[in-house]
C-alpha cells in the first residue's frame, strides 16, 4: 500500500482525478483509528486526508464549528471543551477496543457516523453534520449544506456521505453543529439488576418526565441513569427518578457521573475482557433483552451491554457464532447487526453490515454509482 | 415566477391517463374542472396551475401501481400532502398527475413502550400530538400550520417550527419511513429502532421535496411533554441590542424551547390584531420559552430575566399562568395573518443567517425596502437565525407582485452573502428555485443530483422544483477525468 498525503484539498482533488482516469481504487482514511472496521479496502494506493488539519471556523455564539476532516478529535473537544459546549452526539471512542493510541479525526468520526449514549435524546452524528466540503468520483471539489444551525436548501447530501465509510465521496471540510455542554450531571446507579428487570426500569424513566440523557445496563452488573442540565434542575429531576424507581440507589456526583460515562464512551465492561469479536445492535428497545438471550444460547460466556435503554445492545462472543445466527436474533424489521471488531480474516468473509432488503440494496448501487462512478473510493469496505 | 410549459404530448393524451389511473383508483380520480380547482395551488397561492389530473390512492400498493404507471408511460407526478407548503413544492403542472394522499389518514400505531408512534402520511401534524397527549407525551416539531399540514409534507420539506433549535426539525423527529420509489417498488427505511446499517437514505429522503419518492407510512419519535413551559417577553429599543441579548443567552448556555423575535413593523401588526400587550414603541420584542421541571424553568427564567435588563431591555414581563404564556405568543403566531391585515398581500421569506450579522441584514432589508418601494415586517426564529420577513404588497397594483419577488430574492441574496442560506425550514421548491446557483456552484448541484439520478434518473418526480435544471443522468454518469499523472512531486508519500 502506497500512502499520498496530500496537503490541502487542491492537491487531494489531484489525487482524486488521477486515480479516477486509471480507475485505480484508493483508500480513504484520516489516521486509521478505524481501519479495523468494515470489510478490507482492496486498493493498491492510499489518499489520508491527515494532512488536512484544523479548525477553520468555531463561533460559540453561532453553534457552529467548520473543521478540516483530519483534525484530530482530540483537538475538536478540548476547543469545544475550552468554550463550555460539547457535541451533543457523545461520540463513542473505540481506541480501548480497537487498540488504536488515539480515536482518530473528525472526518473518521463522521464518515464511520458513530453515536454515543446521548444520541436517543439529543440526536445522531448525522443530526449535526450541518455541511461539508468534498471531492466526488472524478475528482471534483464541491460543497454541500451550509455553515448554519437551520437549513433545508436542496437535497442533504451531509446525512448521506455521515455513514457512508468514505464510498461515496472523498470529505475534506466538515461543518457541526455544537451546543452548550450541560452545567452539571449526575447519576444514579443500579446493582444487582437482571437484565429484564434492568431494561424495564430504564424503559420506565425514558417513559417519566425526568429527562434522561443516558440508560445503559451492564449485563450481570451496573444500570445507570444519567441527568443533566442546571443543578437544582438535576437534583430535582434525581429525586423524582428515585421515587420512581423505588429502589436503593447510589448517587454519582457530577465529577463521579462523569467519570462513569467516560469510561462507558470507551466501552470498557466489553473491551476488558477476552479479545473477542463485537458486534453492535441497534434494536427496537422493548426487544432487546430476547435478542441478548438468544445470543446468550449461541455462547453462555456472552457479554452483553445494553445503551440507549435497549436501542443499543453491545455483545461480545465467540468467534465460532456465525454472523448469520447473529443476524437471525434480530426480529424482521426491528433492527441490524454491525460486525465493529473482528480479525481480519473474518470481515474479509463479509458480513460485516446487515444485508439490506433487495430493493434497498439495489437503490444504495445505485447512488455509490452515482457518486463514483470509477469505483474508487474505499473499494470492498461496505461490502 | 414562471412555472414550467407543459408537455403539449402528454396532455393529448390526458384522456388514457385519466383511463389508467381509474383502473388503479376506480373511486379516487378527479378530472372534472370545478373539482380540480381545489388542488390549483399550495399555500405558495400566488402561483396557481390546474393539475392534469388528481389521483387520491388509498393503500400503498395502489401508490405503486401509479407510479410504476407513470414511469413506464413517461407521465410526470407531483405528490400532494395537505398542500400547505410556502414554497409551491406541491403547486400542481398542467401536465403531471397530482398524486394526492389525504386518504391516509390513519395512525396505525402508538407504541409508548418505545416512544413512537406509526401513522400514514396523510395524519396532521398536530394529530399526532393530540393521540398521545392524555398519555403525557407529543410529537415535537410543529410547524406555524401544524393544524392542517400532513406529517408526510413534513417530511418531504423537512419542516421546522418554532422549537426547531431545542427539539430539532423533523429529520431529527423521524425513526422510519415506508416509502414507494419511481420503480414502483415499496421499501422500508429505519423502523422502532434507530439509524441504518448502510447509507442514510431516510436523512436523504427528508426535506427532498417530493423529487425522490412517495411516502406512504411514517414512524416518528415521541417526547414526553415537559412538566411547565413559561415565557419571558421582553421588550428592547433596537433589534441589536435583541440580537446581542439572544447572543447572550446562548453564551449563558441556555438553549430555550423557543427564542423569536419581531422588529417594530410586526410588533405593532400583531398588536393591533390579537391585544397581547406587545409594547407597541418597541423596535424589537423577544419572547425566549423555558421548559421542563419547575425548578429549572424557574432558575433558566431568572437568568434570561438578568441577561435581558443587561442588554438594555426596556420591557420585561414573565408568564405566571398558562394563559398569559398563551397570551405572549398569539401575537407571535398571529404574525402573518395580522401582516394580511394590514396589507393586501404578503409575500413570507424564509432565509437563515448566521446570529452576528442580523443587525446588519436588518439594516440592509430597510434600504431594499426603499428600493423597492415596499414595506417589510421581520419576524424570526432568533435561536437558530432563521428569517421570516413579510414582504407586504398588493397584487391588484400592477408590477407590484413582480417587485415583491424582486424584493424577496435580494434578500435571499443577501442571506446568503452574509454566509447564510436560502431556506430554514420552507424549503426551495418554485419559489427560490432560480436562486440556487446563488448559494451553490455548479458541481455542488451536480453532486446533489448524483441522488436524482439514484431515485429517479428520468426526472418525474416533482419536475421544475427545487433545481433551475436538472442535468441528464447519463451525463453526470460519464467521467469527466483528464490527465493520469500524480503530482507525485508535490505530495508527501509514506
Amino acid at each position: 500500500m502506497e500512502w499520498l498525503t496530500p496537503a490541502d484539498e487542491t492537491a487531494a482533488a489531484e489525487v482524486v482525478r488521477w486515480a479516477a482516469a486509471r480507475r485505480e481504487g484508493l483508500e480513504i482514511r484520516g489516521h486509521g483509528t478505524k481501519a479495523a472496521i468494515g470489510s478490507p479496502v482492496q486498493a493498491a494506493f492510499g489518499l489520508s486526508l491527515a494532512g488536512l488539519s484544523g479548525i477553520t471556523a468555531y463561533d460559540p455564539a453561532e453553534l457552529v464549528l467548520t473543521a478540516a476532516a483530519g483534525t484530530p478529535l482530540a483537538e475538536i473537544r478540548a476547543a469545544l471543551s475550552a468554550a463550555g459546549q460539547h457535541l451533543p452526539f457523545e461520540p463513542p471512542d473505540l481506541s480501548a477496543l480497537l487498540g488504536t493510541p488515539e480515536e482518530g479525526t473528525l472526518g473518521g468520526l463522521v464518515s464511520a457516523g458513530l453515536s454515543g449514549a446521548r444520541r436517543p435524546f439529543a440526536g445522531a452524528c448525522r443530526d449535526h453534520v450541518l455541511g461539508v466540503r468534498g471531492i466526488g468520483g472524478g475528482g471534483e471539489p464541491f460543497r454541500a449544506g451550509g455553515q448554519v444551525v437551520k437549513n433545508v436548501t436542496g437535497f442533504d447530501l451531509s446525512k448521506l456521505l455521515c455513514g457512508a465509510w468514505g464510498t461515496l465521496a472523498v470529505l475534506t471540510e466538515i461543518s457541526l453543529k455544537v451546543l452548550p455542554a450541560p452545567e452539571t450531571q449526575a447519576t444514579l446507579l443500579l446493582d444487582g439488576l437482571d437484565d429484564t428487570r434492568a431494561l424495564s426500569l430504564l424503559g420506565q424513566a425514558l417513559r417519566s418526565p425526568a429527562d434522561v440523557s443516558g440508560a445503559a445496563h451492564v449485563s450481570g452488573g451496573e444500570t445507570a441513569l444519567r441527568l443533566e442540565g442546571p443543578p437544582e434542575s438535576v437534583r430535582w429531576r434525581g429525586q423524582g427518578l428515585r421515587d420512581l424507581l423505588g429502589l436503593p440507589v447510589r448517587l454519582l456526583d457530577d465529577a463521579a457521573s462523569r467519570d462513569w460515562w467516560q469510561r462507558w464512551q470507551r466501552l470498557e465492561p466489553l473491551a476488558a475482557g477476552p479479545d473477542f469479536p463485537v458486534w453492535k445492535l441497534s434494536l427496537v428497545p422493548t426487544q432487546a433483552v430476547a435478542v441478548a438471550g438468544l445470543l446468550r444460547q449461541a455462547d453462555p460466556s456472552l457479554r452483553a451491554v445494553y445503551d440507549w435503554g435497549g436501542g443499543l445492545l453491545w455483545v461480545a462472543l465467540s468467534p465460532t457464532v456465525e454472523a448469520a445466527r447473529i443476524r437471525q436474533a434480530v426480529p424482521p424489521g426491528g433492527g441490524h447487526a454491525t460486525l465493529i471488531r473482528a480479525p481480519l480474516a473474518v470481515r474479509a468473509a463479509g458480513g460485516v453490515f446487515a444485508p439490506e432488503a433487495p430493493a434497498v440494496a439495489a437503490l444504495s448501487r445505485r447512488l455509490k454509482d452515482s457518486f463514483d462512478p470509477a469505483g474508487i473510493f474505499n473499494p470492498g469496505r461496505m461490502a | 415566477m414562471q412555472l414550467p410549459a407543459a408537455d403539449p404530448a402528454i396532455v393529448s393524451r390526458r384522456a388514457a391517463i385519466v383511463g389508467a389511473l381509474r383502473e388503479i383508483v376506480p373511486d379516487g380520480v378527479i378530472a372534472e374542472d370545478t373539482a380540480l380547482r381545489a388542488y390549483e395551488s399550495d399555500g405558495l397561492s400566488a402561483l396557481r396551475q390546474m393539475p392534469l389530473v388528481v389521483v387520491l390512492p388509498r393503500t400503498t400498493e395502489q401508490v405503486a401501481r401509479i407510479l410504476s404507471y407513470c414511469r413506464r408511460d413517461g407521465v410526470k407526478i407531483v405528490p400532494r400532502g395537505a398542500g400547505t407548503s410556502l414554497s409551491g413544492g406541491s403547486t400542481p403542472l398542467g401536465d403531471a398527475v397530482t398524486l394526492a394522499m389525504g386518504r391516509f389518514n390513519r395512525i396505525l400505531e402508538v407504541d409508548l413502550d418505545n416512544r413512537c408512534a406509526v401513522v400514514q402520511p396523510g395524519v396532521t401534524n398536530l394529530a399526532i400530538s393530540r393521540a398521545v397527549e392524555s398519555d403525557g407525551f407529543y410529537y415535537a416539531p410543529d410547524p406555524s400550520s401544524q393544524i392542517a399540514c400532513s406529517i408526510g409534507g413534513n417530511v418531504a420539506e423537512n419542516a421546522g417550527g418554532v422549537h426547531c433549535l431545542k427539539y430539532g426539525l423533523t429529520a431529527n423527529n423521524l425513526l422510519g419511513l415506508e416509502m414507494v420509489l419511481m420503480t414502483g417498488e415499496v421499501i422500508r427505511l429505519g423502523g422502532r429502532h434507530l439509524d441504518a446499517p448502510g447509507y442514510d437514505l431516510m436523512g436523504v429522503v427528508t426535506g427532498s421535496e417530493g423529487l425522490l419518492g412517495v411516502i406512504t407510512e411514517v414512524t416518528v419519535r415521541l417526547l414526553r411533554r415537559p412538566e411547565t413551559a413559561r415565557a419571558v417577553l421582553m421588550g428592547f429599543e433596537d433589534p441589536g441590542q435583541a440580537a446581542a441579548c439572544v447572543a447572550a443567552i446562548i453564551a449563558a448556555g441556555i438553549i430555550p424551547a423557543g427564542l423569536e423575535m419581531m422588529d417594530g413593523p410586526a410588533i405593532r401588526a400583531a398588536e393591533d390584531f390579537v391585544h397581547a400587550g406587545y409594547p407597541t414603541e418597541a423596535g424589537a420584542l423577544l419572547i425566549c420559552e423555558l421548559d421542563g421541571p419547575a425548578v429549572e424553568v424557574d432558575a433558566l427564567i431568572a437568568r434570561v430575566e438578568s441577561l435581558a435588563r443587561a442588554n438594555g431591555a426596556t420591557t420585561l414581563r414573565t408568564s405566571t399562568t398558562e394563559a398569559e404564556r398563551l397570551l405572549f405568543w398569539a401575537g407571535r403566531k398571529a404574525a402573518f395573518p395580522a401582516a394580511g391585515r394590514i396589507s393586501p398581500d404578503y409575500l413570507c421569506m424564509d432565509g437563515t443567517i448566521p446570529r452576528r450579522r442580523l443587525p446588519e441584514v436588518l439594516a440592509r432589508m430597510q434600504d431594499l425596502s426603499r428600493l423597492h418601494g415596499l414595506r417589510v415586517a421581520n419576524v424570526f426564529h432568533a435561536g437558530d437565525g432563521n428569517l421570516h420577513p413579510l414582504i407586504l404588497f398588493d397584487a391588484n397594483r400592477p408590477g407590484e407582485l413582480e417587485r415583491a419577488e424582486a424584493f424577496g430574492a435580494d434578500i435571499l441574496r443577501l442571506c446568503v452573502e452574509v454566509g447564510g442560506v436560502l431556506t430554514g425550514e420552507h424549503g426551495v421548491g418554485l419559489e427560490k428555485r432560480d436562486l440556487m446557483p446563488v448559494m451553490f456552484g455548479e458541481e455542488d448541484i451536480r453532486q446533489q443530483q448524483r441522488i436524482k439520478c439514484a431515485f429517479d434518473p428520468d426526472h418525474l418526480l416533482n419536475p421544475g422544483k427545487v433545481y433551475p435544471t436538472l442535468h441528464r443522468c447519463a451525463e453526470l454518469g460519464r467521467l469527466h477525468v483528464s490527465g493520469g499523472h500524480l503530482p507525485f512531486p508535490d505530495l508527501p508519500r509514506f
